[in-house]
């Protein structure tokens, strides 16, 4: 059943009447168990309590609960639906939400798009919803338990560079992990890949069948070593192969042209997203390329997610202190430097807000890899858990930072402007989010 | 500084050792440099380039098993590099860089890979991976202040009878046996991140005055209080560890 959401955009609802859900039983293998029915009961209660508590606590809560008295229960949710993953270092959570849009002017789509990337919270998504399709954001670490879970006809691999090293440890490590898991995929399953990432790459290499997308890449040097060979990559004016084997750069279906995107038929279609930057044009060509897979047109995919204007807080604009800020997201080296790529041309000032928990990696020895030093002249402020490490990396960088205890405070001491920027890593940004909603604080 | 007036900083395959945030420790050096006056030099070594001969302060970061192996191959065939630890060079070695100073190290799956054999010690592949904040009491001939940093290794190092540690392991695991890296006259060798010389700038110093002779002292407020900060961090932990600790222990 279709109806309109607040914003004037077109979405569909649940009903009983509809189509997929008499598809769905069709396709269902067999019955769920008891076990399972429990399992989702408990969780939908435990996710209602914990939505309180904040937003976007629903399906971690919920999901936790749900896999602890179901350990199969993402298997047992996914079975009967047609699922489209997306794992990557950068882009995931945006990537997932332009899917979602793309495949909805088709029909309902359910999504983990709290952005509860592992199991618990893809469980969780899943059985709170009856739609046909699923769009699951991936945390790097469980795509192969996510693959086997879930039998997915698609899978995005957005880019892999460092990000959390002290959990995740090894990037190629997780390039590895990925190759292993996409080998198990059926022949009718399909890896959409960023062709100019070579861990990506290889990864998808592990796979049936792959699309290779020219989503460009950030400068980084963790592809400098061949995932297949040890040999030296050698990368020069978009083309990268391996000096001593046969890896190099596949040819691409799709590619991104500055913010225009070409299809597999040749077609060039002009993006006109709501999100700024290179980035987020990447993830437009990958996501368009994934929903085309599910037989969304081009144009529409392109029409749907040209709507998004923030994604999970990520560009958001608030007031604090009598000033406008923009909400902006930079986690790992790769997502900083297209952050300092977006606003070189700019001179607001700007607060960095610096956390250090389990989700934004320990140890942040990854400030030395950001060329900070493009902010010299720029008026900085400094907060969060972390904020000695960034005052230390800045002032290094020939910027002298403000410290201040919370974002309200840096504000007021940054010089007037028309925007403030507020560049927060992972948990910090959601910490602002929770504290931008309290109406006290505005 | 081999009667130049240019401190030359030299780093070494920052594309393949530099995964852990190391080139904060090339960034800090020349910044504690400049501030005292001094001009300086950096260049950053790609594979296939020589290693220059003439750098007063050389640098090697840590890298990922595959990088290592290849790093320690491009590095044998190099005809400076031997000699430039064989001539007492200033220079800092962290982690992966460590490791392959020895005469051997674990490689990719764990496979034990040929090191550069210029320094007494060898690493195995340890049975869980080091990773968290540590603290290490430096040897006292040093002169410096606790050591502060993170780690992030599988690498379990055993220095030869001869070979000095750099520290005694206040918290975390360092070499795996209580000691912290490795002092081979003019060479530092430690498992140390966060950068290194960023968190312990006493240690950044005693590198400069091995190349330039004693330096001025150097107030920073920020990075007193990020060590003071960092410290008592991996105090908080060490205390939640050897709380758990007693309390899975086994009543008598």
């Amino acid at each position: 059943m279709k109806t309109h959401n607040g914003r004037g955009r077109q979405i569909w609802r649940r009903s009983s009447a509809s189509p997929s859900t008499g598809r769905l039983r069709a396709l269902r293998r067999g019955p769920a168990s008891p076990r399972h029915h429990l399992a989702v009961a408990l969780s939908q209660a435990a996710g209602a309590l914990a939505r309180t508590a904040g937003p976007g606590e629903g399906h971690a809560v919920g999901g936790r609960v749900l896999l602890a008295v179901d350990p199969q229960a993402l298997s047992h949710a996914a079975t009967g639906r047609r699922v489209c993953l997306v794992t990557g270092s950068n882009g995931k959570t945006t990537t997932t939400r332009m899917i979602v849009e793309a495949l909805t002017t088709a029909g309902p789509v359910c999504s983990n798009a709290t952005g509860a990337n592992m199991p618990s919270g893809m469980a969780a998504a899943l059985t709170a919803s009856t739609a046909g399709r699923a769009v699951l954001e991936v945390d790097e670490s469980y795509l192969p338990a996510a693959v086997r879970a879930t039998c997915p006809e698609v899978v995005v691999l957005t880019n892999l560079s460092r990000d959390q090293l002290d959990r995740h440890a090894e990037v190629s490590a997780i390039a590895r992990r990925w190759r292993q898991a996409l080998t198990g995929l059926p022949a009718t399953s399909v890896v959409v890949a960023n062709a100019d990432d070579p861990l990506a790459v290889w990864a998808a290499l592990g796979a049936p069948r792959a699309t290779w997308v020219a989503a460009g890449a950030t400068g980084t040097s963790d592809a400098s070593i061949c995932p297949d060979c040890g040999g030296l990559l050698r990368a020069a004016s978009g083309d990268w192969s391996c000096s001593s084997c046969s890896m190099r750069r596949p040819a691409p279906t799709w590619q991104l042209q500055g913010q225009c995107l070409v299809d597999p038929a040749g077609q060039l279609h002009v993006l006109t997203l709501g999100l700024p930057g290179r980035a987020n044009a990447a993830d437009a060509a990958l996501a368009t390329a994934a929903a085309h897979q599910f037989a969304i047109p081009t144009p529409d995919a392109l029409a749907a997610l040209s709507g998004i204007r923030s994604v999970q807080g990520r560009y958001s604009v608030h007031r604090v202190a009598g000033r406008e800020i923009q909400l902006i997201l930079a986690k790992n080296p790769a997502s900083w430097m297209e952050q300092l790529d977006d606003m070189a041309a700019g001179s607001d000032p700007i607060v960095i807000a610096s956390h250090g928990r389990g989700a934004d990696g320990r140890d942040l020895s990854w400030l030395w890899d950001v060329d900070f030093e493009r902010l010299r002249g720029r008026p900085v402020a400094v907060i969060g858990e972390r904020q000695l490490d960034m005052a230390v990396r800045l002032s290094t960088a020939g910027i002298e930072p403000l410290l201040a205890t919370d974002l309200a405070a840096a504000v007021r001491l940054l010089p007037a402007a028309s925007r403030v920027r507020v560049i927060a890593s992972y948990t910090a940004l959601q910490d602002l989010r929770r504290q931008l909603s309290r109406p006290d604080v505005r | 500084m081999s009667g130049a007036s240019t401190l030359r900083i030299v780093e070494i395959f920052p594309g393949l050792l530099g995964t852990y945030g190391d080139h904060g420790n090339l960034l800090v050096l020349a910044d504690r440099a400049r501030r005292r006056g001094f001009e300086v030099e950096t260049s950053s070594i790609a594979p296939g380039q020589p290693i220059p001969a003439q750098g007063d302060i050389y640098l090697i970061g840590g890298g990922e098993d595959a990088a290592q192996t290849a790093a320690t191959g491009l590095l044998r065939s190099d005809p400076v590099f031997s000699s430039l630890v064989a001539g007492n060079r200033p220079m800092l070695a962290v982690c992966a860089g460590l490791q392959m100073l020895g005469s051997v190290f674990p490689g990719l799956d764990g496979k034990p890979v040929s090191g550069l054999d210029l320094v007494d010690l060898r690493t195995v592949a340890g049975r869980v991976r080091a990773v968290g904040e540590i603290a290490a009491r430096p040897a006292a001939e040093l002169e410096l202040p606790t050591l502060t940093g993170f780690e992030n290794h599988q690498g379990r190092t055993q220095l030869g009878v001869d070979t000095v540690p750099l520290a005694r392991v206040l918290a975390g695991i360092g070499n795996g046996d209580g000691r912290e890296g490795v002092v081979s006259g003019r060479l530092i060798g430690t498992y140390l991140h966060g950068p290194v010389l960023v968190r312990n700038p006493a240690l950044a110093d005693l590198l400069l005055s091995w190349a330039v002779g004693p330096v001025a002292p150097l107030a920073q407020p920020h990075v007193e209080a990020l060590r003071a900060e960092r410290l008592r961090a991996v105090r908080r932990s060490k205390g939640r560890l050897a709380r758990l600790a007693r309390l899975a222990r086994p009543r008598a």
